[in-house]
């Protein structure tokens, strides 16, 4: 047959011309099965790509941070976190008056605000809304511990009662559990308000298609006049990073979040804007105190002094992130840098080490969650540390929700992990970090009865200025004790196109859409 | 031949019973479960026995097969924990997309197998021949989603050639957005079938009938289209069906990385989530769609050729 091949080389142009045919004849009746995009699309529409979906739009039991960043959009609170972050501003309260044993709050309700679906906002809208937020049962009630009642004293005015005087109530009132929305919505759909939201806020829900596009449209029963400047926003699912980055970069969306640091550079040579919002969440390491010798302070302090933060900040995290020096996130209220921080000193290290039962160094374990190159790379500088000190740092990888399970038992040595911070007040993360009662202090052991008294009584003081006493005292203890180790403080990275202004993500991860505008 | 399909069709029941019960079991020997990961990092001990009771978790293991299984049969695969949602719903909403993605990709598969295995036979061991056995052999090791990122790179980013992520608006539009992600999976299955579609052909032209057909002064181009393409066409259909599940294995990973609203990216989501009732309903469907095409197979190969037979 060798003859033969000469003969066989022939012209394919005709196979592919008739292959391409059979291609469009198949697939435009298949591609018409498609949902198709109404009609008459409104004039400026932001398109974002998110790194997951959000799961309901009730307050109640959510517990992922796409629903808690969405319901911010739809839904409104009574007051919001300041552009400081350390303060709060009126938003559905006009004002608001605490009575001088502490124990009653009344709050002045904004009058003349609308549901999107055009239904005026009345107390009993915010007595609904309040009472299930303090319900100890719900996911967030822990927030609002003494608070024991929310009533109605007129048709513009409600009242939380407390058993004791609660300092940081106005700033548990900002975060995204005390979100307002409709009584009659609630009444109306009970747990199904999951899926369907009716709130104050600038936007509105069009359409949900669950796991990959949310669509909002702009409130047009909107309280402040002139806002939003868009008329709608699309939210596509998009769980890859590079895809999120790559479909900025083509001008497919105008909006990313969650960019992955070592992309920021190119990003902004390729003249997009980043957005670096701090006070987010501080990566920290926490320490198993019921393994030995993890028990010890001197052998905790040892490590606590062995991680180069400055490294981590500038090699992890492309200088984007800053070195911590308190367990607060620095936008935090009563954050103090000066409370005798953990340092990078091996000096140090090695003297602590020296007075513990381990003078020669040990093993330690450390649980990371798997595919997380970033917590990788700073355990990596971390053991490079340990090293010099003679501890042998020994990095497991482990499935996300194995590692919080391995957690919650109680099981692991050493966990990472970057904790978000909900509240401006250090209440919440000192609560929960030195309070042995509470989930035996995020799960340590730390059991230090004057840093729960001291938890207690900040929680109690009304005078600012005494606060901030007793959380420096509380930081500097942490930073002796070191139950966690605080390592460097984390931005949440956004980044737009650069026609996009007016886009003032919070440390609440609120977008704030209202004056968001494309030029 | 009706009864053939009949009794084909029959068998899917016990395949299918038989996968819900592998796929039951293995999602839930994964570690980690639905309550802590729909808790996250809030969850405690409480909430997370709260969660496992209302998700019906607390329940022995074959207690909770058996209440699926009865529900299934009156076609009710439950609710996705997550999103509480029908998975029927939810699933079924998007299996157009992945279906289209899955055609596209197969057809622009073919569009680039059959024109170089066409051409490497024809010129078999010749330079031409060793350099696209060389190129495709080379490709397969080629990672699929590093070989999506740089499409995209060049394709979309570089020259805004095509869409990037989504589904698109319908028609042609979503042809527009799919074209990446298709080629995408095409250039990772072409080498098998480039491969596939040589030998046969090559087997063909050494037939005698062949020989026989230019000796009578049949023209190349009639032999190799009505002749050699359809004999050749029987072994590689063969290998398309058998590879058939591995083309969805890949348009579930390149739905997650393209960003695509089908049901492998719903998949992939779900296993990360274990969102359970999703991930036993997709791999059903999935498992349903493997062995629908395993039939078409079969019966094509009766189609293409006449020695088949159903006939007992």
């Amino acid at each position: 047959m060798v003859g033969n091949r000469p003969m066989m080389r022939i012209r394919l142009t005709g196979l592919r011309v008739v292959s391409g045919l059979v291609a469009v004849t198949l697939f435009v009746p298949m591609t018409m099965m498609l949902p198709r995009a109404s009609a008459g699309a409104p004039a400026v529409t932001l398109t974002m790509a998110r790194n997951a979906d959000m799961l309901t739009w009730d307050p109640y039991p959510t517990g992922d941070d796409p629903s808690i960043f969405t319901q911010m959009v739809v839904y409104d609170r009574l007051v919001k976190l300041a552009p400081s972050n350390k303060d709060v501003q009126p938003e559905l309260a006009t004002s608001w008056k605490v009575s001088p044993d502490g124990l009653t709050a009344t709050f002045a309700l904004r009058q003349g605000v609308k549901f999107s679906d055009g239904s005026p906002l009345t107390a009993d809208d915010v007595v609904l809304s309040l009472t299930r937020a303090i319900d100890q049962k719900s996911e967030w009630g822990f927030l609002f511990s003494p608070v024991k009642s929310v009533g109605k004293v007129d048709d513009h005015t409600i009242a939380m009662h407390m058993s004791e005087p609660f300092a940081p109530l106005l700033a548990a009132l900002s975060t995204f559990a005390a979100s307002i929305y409709s009584k009659a919505q609630f009444e109306k759909y009970g747990q199904e308000m999951a899926q369907h939201p009716l709130g104050t806020g600038a936007f509105t829900l069009e359409s949900w298609q669950k796991g990959s596009q949310i669509t909002l449209v702009k409130n047009q029963n909107y309280w402040q006049s002139g806002k939003p400047k868009i008329d709608r926003i699309i939210m596509r699912v998009v769980g890859d990073d590079n895809t999120r980055v790559l479909q900025l970069q083509s001008g497919q969306v105008d909006l990313t979040d969650f960019v992955p640091p070592n992309q920021v550079q190119q990003i902004r040579g390729a003249g997009q804007k980043v957005y670096a919002v701090n006070g987010t969440a501080v990566l920290r390491y926490t320490l198993n105190e019921t393994i030995k010798p993890l028990d010890e302070v001197n052998v905790r302090a040892a490590l606590a002094h062995a991680i180069d933060r400055e490294a981590v900040a500038k090699n992890v995290y492309f200088g984007l992130a800053t070195v911590a020096k308190s367990l607060l996130p620095a936008t935090t209220l009563y954050y103090d840098p000066n409370a005798d921080p953990m340092t990078y000193d091996l000096a140090k290290a090695k003297a602590f080490l020296a007075k513990s039962s381990v003078p020669n160094g040990f093993t330690l374990t450390v649980q990371l969650p798997s595919g997380n190159q970033t917590l990788l790379d700073a355990a990596t500088i971390w053991g490079n540390g340990l090293k010099e000190i003679g501890v042998t740092l020994k990095i497991q990888q482990v499935e996300t929700t194995t590692l919080i399970q391995i957690r919650n038992a109680e099981h692991y040595t050493v966990y990472n992990a970057a904790w978000t911070n909900d509240t401006p007040d250090p209440d919440e993360l000192m609560g929960v970090a030195m309070d042995f009662k509470s989930q035996h202090a995020a799960h340590t052991f730390y059991n230090n009865p004057e840093a729960q008294q001291l938890v207690a009584q900040a929680r109690r003081e009304l005078d600012p200025k005494k606060r901030q006493a007793l959380y420096t005292q509380l930081q500097r203890i942490e930073s002796r004790d070191a139950p966690q180790i605080y390592v460097v403080d984390v931005p949440r990275l956004y980044a737009s196109s650069p026609n996009i202004v007016g886009f003032e993500p919070n440390s609440q991860g609120k977008y704030g859409f209202e004056n968001v505008s494309k030029r | 031949m009706i009864r053939y399909i009949a009794g084909r069709l029959l068998l899917i029941l016990p395949v299918l019973f038989g996968v819900s019960i592998v796929v039951f079991m293995l999602i839930r020997l994964i570690p980690g479960n639905p309550a802590i990961a729909i808790l996250g990092e809030h969850a405690t001990p409480e909430l997370i026995a709260r969660v496992q009771r209302q998700l019906g978790l607390n329940l022995p293991i074959w207690r909770q097969y058996l209440h699926f299984l009865g529900n299934a049969s009156r076609g009710d695969f439950g609710l996705s924990f997550f999103y509480q949602q029908k998975v029927s719903t939810l699933t079924l909403e998007r299996i157009p997309v992945t279906l289209t993605l899955i055609c596209y990709a197969a057809l622009l598969g073919l569009l680039i197998a059959v024109p170089f295995a066409t051409l490497a036979a024809v010129r078999r061991e010749t330079l031409v021949d060793h350099v696209i056995r060389l190129v495709f052999t080379a490709t397969i090791g080629i990672p699929s989603f590093w070989l999506g990122i740089v499409l995209a790179l060049l394709l979309s980013v570089k020259v805004r050639l095509f869409m990037l992520g989504g589904a698109g608006a319908g028609g042609l539009d979503t042809l527009w957005h799919l074209t990446l992600p298709a080629l995408t999976i095409a250039l990772h299955i072409s080498p098998i079938l480039v491969r596939a579609l040589r030998s046969s052909l090559i087997e063909v032209m050494d037939s005698d009938y062949v020989t026989t057909g230019l000796a009578m002064g049949l023209r190349p181009v009639t032999l190799l289209v009505s002749y050699l393409l359809r004999n050749a066409l029987t072994p590689f259909i063969s290998v398309l069906g058998l590879n058939i599940g591995w083309l969805i294995g890949g348009t579930i990973i390149i739905e997650q990385v393209f960003g695509i609203p089908g049901v492998g990216s719903l998949l992939i989501t779900s296993i990360l989530t274990r969102d359970y009732s999703i991930v036993q309903f997709v791999t059903l469907v999935l498992a349903f769609l493997v062995i629908l095409v395993n039939l078409l197979t079969d019966l094509a190969y009766a189609a293409l050729d006449p020695r088949v037979s159903f006939q007992r």
